[in-house]
């Protein structure tokens, strides 16, 4: 899974480099990404998806989600919600517990 | 010369400005935990900042454990100096006495004792009500789903279930006495953008997190820094010099360095965007029990 930009910093001009990233980048703002939907919708799955696509997941972060899809009472198969669903309660349940009580 | 900082690095910044100005507001006495790393690096950085020409209204603390790479203790002590901010510095003494060290009582056990039990015991021993720390959500898996205002029992236990809701930039900041709350101003930083903005804004860093030749040993799949002599020798083992830097600065016998060749902020940042693994892999403590990092923060770790 290639990273956004693969370079060699033994090449030297890293700072040039680095310069030229951010005049590209200047105006770029934060985003955030809002899921709706029912119980098993795929909610999780979706963002978990989304981020496994963009190449935002570590190779430990995704081997360690492998790790627990593959436990008792997992999927079996790569479980792309692990990547959201962290707390313990939450994937004893298999929800995201993430809604605070009031 | 520098470029100015891009939209979503001020969008960023406001937010962690606005963030300590609110606890200023609302918290009769609060406290910022300095941790020596990059992230404390910013965090003070963002401080200094939010209330200047005044000085921050808060002290920092550190809770040493003793074990700190000696090259932190120094930049410690000369960024508080050169800053003119009050500094202090917590150990928990009984856990000295009793000779607590990573090695003889394992990860878990010194990081319970040194670092959990040190902080409440600062925390309690001050009347702290606020404790401001660095810690970001693209860390750690727990961490991605605390609060920026965490709040704590007055066992200053978490519980992910009684988060308060956060909407916007409205936080619940009640709380009874004996309780607290701690506060994450870089909370939706993420690693690549803390060194953006330490490139943008000139921040000094300690410099482990440069690569140089270090003396290093391979131990359990990683390669820690003999930083003294009180770092025990196994058979057949012998330091060798090796161009490494540190991706995370912890306790040394507890950190993992990398090797690497980036001796400069925007070669990190090169080295960063080329990563294929995740910042904290090279910390022993979130890997030494299932879930656990969440753990530590349950019994009242950061």
């Amino acid at each position: 899974m290639p990273r956004l930009s693969v370079v060699d910093s033994m090449r030297g001009g890293a700072e040039e480099r680095l310069k030229a990233r951010l005049v590209a980048e200047e105006n770029r703002g934060l985003l955030r990404f809002l899921t709706c939907g029912s119980v098993d919708d795929g909610k999780s799955t979706l963002i978990g998806r989304l981020l496994y696509d963009s190449a935002q997941i570590y190779d430990d972060q995704l081997k360690s989600a492998e790790r627990d899809s593959k436990r008792p009472g997992g999927s079996g198969t790569l479980d792309l919600a692990l990547l959201v669903d962290g707390l313990q309660a939450e994937r004893e349940q298999k929800i995201t517990s993430d809604v605070p009580y009031c | 010369m520098k470029q100015t900082l891009s939209t979503y690095l001020r969008q960023l910044e406001a937010e962690s400005i606005h963030i300590m100005r609110e606890v200023v507001a609302e918290f009769r006495h609060p406290v910022m935990l300095y941790s020596i790393g990059k992230d404390s690096s910013v965090m003070v950085h963002l401080a200094l900042k939010a209330f200047y020409p005044a000085k921050p209204p808060f002290p920092l603390l550190h809770v040493d454990t003793t074990w700190k790479f000696r090259e932190m203790i120094a930049f410690r002590d000369r960024e508080a100096r050169r800053l003119g901010i009050d500094l202090m510095v917590h150990v928990n003494e009984q856990g000295v006495r009793d000779g607590i060290s990573p090695m003889t009582h394992g990860s878990a056990l010194y990081t319970d004792i040194m670092k959990t039990q040190s902080l409440k015991q600062a925390l309690e021993r001050h009347g702290f009500d606020a404790a401001f720390g660095g810690a970001r959500r693209d860390e750690e898996k727990s961490r991605a789903k605390e609060r920026v205002f965490s709040f704590r029992n007055a066992a200053h236990n978490w519980d992910p279930r009684w988060q308060r809701p956060e909407l916007w930039h409205l936080a619940n900041t009640q709380i009874k006495p004996g309780e607290s709350m701690r506060v994450f101003p870089l909370s939706n930083w993420t690693e690549l953008d803390v060194w953006t903005y330490i490139y943008l804004e000139d921040i000094p860093v300690v410099p482990l997190y440069f690569a140089a030749e270090r003396p290093v040993i391979e131990r359990g799949g990683m390669l820690i820094m003999v930083d003294d002599e009180r770092l025990p020798m196994d058979a057949g083992e012998t330091p060798a010099m090796r161009r490494v830097r540190f991706r995370t600065l912890g306790c040394y016998p507890l950190s993992g360095a990398i090797e690497s060749n980036a001796a400069t902020v925007p070669e990190i940042i090169e080295e960063l965007v080329a990563a294929r693994s995740s910042e904290r892999q090279g910390r022993v403590i979130d890997h030494d029990q299932a879930g656990s990092m969440e753990k530590k923060k349950q019994e009242g770790y950061f």
